[in-house]
C-alpha cells in the first residue's frame, strides 16, 4: 500500500512539474523588473514554503512522542525534517544564484538569509546529533526537544523582511502585497502542490528505511540476549 | 544581460534538481545497504534458534 502511494506521488508529482517547467519557461514572459531571472521564484519560493510544512510537521510529531513515547512519531519527524532540509538546501542555492545576477553578490549576511542558513544548520545538528545517541529513547526524546527548539527560527526567517527597524538585502514581500501578477499564480501554486507531492513520497521512502532499522535494532538486540 | 539572466535561472532549476535526485540516490543506496543488514541478521538470528 505504502509503495503504491509512493509511485503514485512520485509520478503526478513528476508528470506536473514537467507541464508546470513548460508554463513557466514557454508561456510565462519575463518579469518585467528583472527579466528571466525573476522565474526563479516560482522554485525559491515553493521550496521555502515546502521545507517549512515539514518542518512543521515535524514539530508536531516530536511534541506528540514528547506526550505519548511512541516511536512512529520520532520516525516521522526525523523523516520529514531530513526532506525538509532537501527543500531548505534548494532555497537557498536558488537564491544564490538569483542574488548573484541582481544584486552582483552570492550571499549576504542579512536578517532573513543569515535566519534561513541558521534553521538549515539547526536542523543538520539534529541529523547529526541523532547517531550520536546509541539508546533509542534519549536519541528520540533529545531530538524531539532539538526539533522543536529549532523551529523557533522559522518566525524569525518569516519576519525578516517584515520588521520595519530592519534593513534586509532580500525584496520586501510580494506574495501579500499583490506585488505578483495574476498569471505568475497559477504555476506558483503549482509548483508548491508538485514539491508537495514529491516531497511527501520522499518522506515515506524515508519512513519505510526508519522502520527497517527499528527491525535491525531489535533483531541486533534479540542476537546479544541468545 | 537576458543571456546571463537565461543561463543562471537554467543553473538554479538545474542545481535543484540535482539536489532533488542526488537526495534520492542517497535513499536508494542507503535502503539498498539497510535491507541487506536486516536479512543478514535475520539469517544469523535463524541460525541461531537452530
Amino acid at each position: 500500500m505504502r509503495d503504491k502511494a509512493i509511485y503514485i506521488l512520485g509520478i503526478l508529482g513528476t508528470l506536473l512539474m514537467i507541464w508546470n517547467l513548460h508554463t513557466i519557461f514557454v508561456v510565462l514572459p519575463g518579469e518585467a523588473a528583472q527579466g528571466q531571472i525573476g522565474k526563479m521564484l516560482f522554485i525559491h519560493v515553493p521550496a521555502a514554503i515546502t521545507a517549512y510544512s515539514y518542518y512543521a510537521v515535524a514539530v508536531v510529531c516530536s511534541i506528540a512522542f514528547l506526550v505519548t513515547k511512541n516511536f512512529k512519531y520520532d520516525s516521522v519527524a526525523v523523516s520529514s525534517i531530513e526532506v525538509a532540509q532537501v527543500f531548505t538546501l534548494v532555497n537557498l542555492v536558488t537564491g544564490s544564484l538569483w542574488g548573484h545576477v541582481i544584486w552582483g553578490i552570492w550571499w549576504t549576511w542579512d536578517l532573513r538569509l543569515t535566519s534561513q542558513f541558521m534553521c538549515f544548520m539547526l536542523y543538520l545538528g539534529y541529523l547529526l546529533m541523532r547517531p550520536a545517541i546509541a539508546e533509542a529513547t534519549q536519541r528520540a526524546t533529545m531530538s524531539a526537544i532539538l526539533a522543536i527548539f529549532a523551529a523557533a527560527d522559522i518566525p524569525l526567517v518569516v519576519m525578516a523582511i517584515r520588521l520595519h527597524n530592519v534593513r534586509t538585502q532580500h525584496p520586501a514581500p510580494v506574495l501579500e502585497t499583490g506585488g505578483v501578477d495574476a498569471t505568475w499564480w497559477p504555476p506558483l501554486a503549482t509548483g508548491y502542490f508538485v514539491l508537495m507531492l514529491i516531497a511527501a513520497a520522499l518522506v515515506l521512502v524515508r519512513l519505510r528505511q526508519e522502520t527497517v532499522r527499528r527491525e535491525i535494532d531489535s533483531l541486533r538486540r534479540e542476537l546479544h540476549a541468545m | 544581460m537576458d543571456a546571463i539572466n537565461q543561463t543562471f535561472l537554467f543553473y538554479g532549476y538545474t542545481a535543484a534538481w540535482i539536489i532533488v535526485l542526488g537526495f534520492v540516490l542517497i535513499l536508494v543506496r542507503r535502503g539498498q545497504r539497510i535491507d541487506r543488514e536486516l536479512s543478514r541478521l535475520k539469517s544469523l538470528v535463524e541460525d541461531k534458534e537452530k
